[in-house]
């Protein structure tokens, strides 16, 4: 144990004295201030101070829109659900006097925020598709290996130090998102709750914890792709080739999934999986799939990704 | 690892390799190697590009799997045992190849976390020996090549290794920087007696360097020798007589000593042989009147001894493996 964490510690060094990695958190912070000058200089819209005439209007429309689909053909009882439960939440505001979350507040801009994990991602990515295969390409694999070390402690001490990467960079965002939103919106209506729909009652919830939890499903892309390409990374030796990959899956994974969404099989798929907010908000992309049937799917990938590259990194013949 | 004490007896067995195979794909590249290796020896592991001594280095650490055979370092077998084993070897593969972005002094702040326990001020003590001590804490890729193999050192005797294992060390050096590695080896090897296993391919430098020398060939130890006796035993040279006639003194001389190697080439007479012989020829000549117009003789070097044997052509009877 305590030679794990100075093999840790190790990783870490690596990773932090290299001048790459600062411009990486640099540019994440730089992002979060972009995205708040954006909505609020660009996007800001010129609402009135009632709120609760807007609501009263919104939630006209929903009924409308519901009435609507109703009368179509082929619309399931759970394309209105979510609509109808706004409508709840709504009501619910104007009879307890709960302003709604607007993205004019820190709140907003801070439920907003995980939307940057996308970019986060792409850091990380870097930096799992590096922390192995640059080992080889520079030769220092060699010297590596050659200590009173398992060699599956290394790997792992590597994977570890890639997800305290990923921590770190999630951090990043939540607290720069939190002071950018702050300075930016103002840090009044703090103690608003977050307002949910469940089993046919609206309830108050904590609005951090609800934060967390976005971060939280937004994360399990980026855990899934991250331990992807430090797969390929360990199982190719080229960064070049994991980064690539990686990122590509990034961002046609969904499409793939939605282009085979007829067939049933595709739940099987790891980028049908990934996107856990479907669950909470949202339709599943095959009807009959629960957050723990997803769940499970993700764990399976996760060990085959960490199976593969542990049998290959044991048993390679260093050449390099 | 338990204590050294710094002076061990001479004869203590630190290395031995019994019967070590490699096997890639259907290419045997490494035909059974066997060797010893002591406290305080240097040896050098001699053989031409290609012979598989890096093959043979790469299993002796673990960095290659081993087919079949043992590799022991202080009784642990690197096969089976691995962690025991490697605690006692440092090394260079290579190039000296370390993290470029960081000091030399992060870097060796990296090797020691990867062992269980050095004392404090090892680090500064190592960094004194190599004579690193001005630079240590600026970044490696300012270094010159030398100053890079001694970085490599460093992390090589950072644990204090009892067997110090070197794949080309002096490869890209200038003279003086050969020079210095030479020294150091030699002193390390002498004073903190440690065994150091040095492979290269070439052969001036092992002969300076080292205290036996094995020549691989083809994946196979083809001899194993004290540098002396490989010197020694090659004190045959050939001797060139511009003798008149000398069709005439051919035939004459091999009726006098049919068991000596004679030939004609060019204008003279080629006589392998050994230096106290040419005083006795020359009488034979002159007696028998001949005439003699010059002597000049030619000393078989080592180098000529190993193109010998890596040449293939010349067998090279196995029995003066694992003497010592």
């Amino acid at each position: 144990m305590y030679q794990m964490i100075r093999l840790i510690q190790n990783e870490n060094m690596k990773i932090y004295k290299r001048v790459g990695t600062w411009i990486m958190i640099g540019v994440i912070i730089l992002i979060v201030l972009i995205g708040g000058m954006v909505s609020k200089f660009l996007l800001s819209q010129d609402t009135s101070d009632n709120w609760q005439q807007q609501l009263q209007l919104e939630n006209a429309q929903l009924a409308e829109q519901i009435s609507e689909f109703e009368n179509m053909p082929m619309v399931g009882s759970n394309a209105t659900r979510p609509l109808r439960e706004q409508v709840v939440i709504n009501e619910y505001r104007l009879e307890n006097n709960i302003p709604p979350v607007e993205s004019e507040t820190v709140w907003g801009f801070m439920i907003s925020s995980p939307d940057f994990t996308a970019i986060a991602s792409v850091f990380v990515i870097v930096i799992a598709a590096g922390i192995v295969a640059t080992e080889f390409s520079t030769g220092t694999i060699k010297l590596l290996l050659i200590r009173p070390v398992k060699r599956y402690k290394i790997l792992l001490s590597k994977y570890i130090a890639t997800f305290l990467f990923a921590l770190l960079m999630l951090v990043t965002i939540l607290v720069s998102s939190f002071v950018v939103g702050g300075l930016l919106f103002g840090f009044s209506g703090m103690d608003f709750p977050y307002l949910v729909y469940q089993g046919g009652e609206v309830m108050e919830r904590n609005m951090l914890l609800h934060i967390f939890t976005l971060y939280g499903f937004n994360s399990a892309d980026m855990i899934m792709m991250v331990t992807f390409a430090f797969m390929i990374s360990t199982v190719f030796r080229s960064s070049s080739l994991a980064i690539g990959l990686s990122l590509f899956l990034l961002f046609t994974g969904q499409q793939l999934v939605m282009l085979l969404s007829q067939y049933d099989w595709v739940k099987y798929i790891l980028f049908a999986n990934t996107n856990l907010n479907q669950y909470i908000s949202g339709v599943p992309i095959v009807e009959g799939m629960t957050m723990a049937f997803s769940l499970t799917v993700l764990l399976v990938y996760f060990v085959c990704f960490h199976a593969i590259s542990w049998v290959i990194f044991h048993k390679r013949d260093v050449t390099a | 690892m338990e204590k050294r004490t710094p002076k061990r007896s001479e004869k203590n067995l630190v290395l031995q390799i019994r019967d070590l195979k490699k096997t890639i794909g259907r290419t045997t590249i490494i035909h059974g190697i066997s060797l010893d290796l002591y406290a305080g020896e240097v040896f050098g592991f001699l053989g031409p590009n290609g012979a598989g001594k890096t093959t043979t280095i790469r299993m002796m650490v673990g960095l290659m799997s081993i087919t079949e055979g043992e590799v022991i370092i202080n009784g642990h077998s690197v096969r089976k045992n691995f962690e025991k084993a490697i605690a006692n070897i440092g090394g260079i593969i290579e190039n000296p190849e370390m993290y470029k972005f960081m000091s030399g002094y992060d870097n060796l702040i990296h090797y020691a976390r990867m062992v269980p326990v050095i004392p404090k001020g090892r680090i500064d003590e190592i960094v004194q020996l190599v004579g690193l001590k001005d630079r240590i804490h600026e970044k490696v890729k300012t270094y010159s090549l030398g100053m890079r193999q001694r970085l490599g050192l460093a992390q090589a005797l950072l644990h204090s290794p009892t067997l110090l294992i070197l794949d080309e060390p002096t490869n890209g050096l200038d003279p003086a920087g050969i020079r210095e590695i030479r020294m150091y080896l030699r002193k390390i090897a002498a004073e903190e007696n440690i065994a150091v296993f040095v492979s290269s391919h070439l052969l001036s430098e092992m002969q300076l360097m080292c205290d036996r020398i094995g020549i691989i060939h083809h994946g196979k130890l083809v001899s194993v020798d004290k540098v002396n006796n490989l010197v020694d035993k090659n004190q045959q040279m050939l001797v060139e007589f511009k003798v008149a006639p000398l069709e005439k003194a051919l035939l004459f001389f091999r009726e006098n000593y049919p068991n000596v190697q004679a030939t004609i080439k060019g204008h003279s007479l080629v006589i392998t042989t050994k230096e106290e012989k040419i005083t006795q020829y020359t009488k034979l000549f002159v007696n028998h009147d001949f005439t003699i117009t010059g002597i000049s003789g030619e000393q078989k070097t080592l180098e000529d001894k190993f193109l010998e044997i890596t040449g293939g052509e010349l067998h090279v009877s196995n029995d003066s493996a694992h003497s010592e």
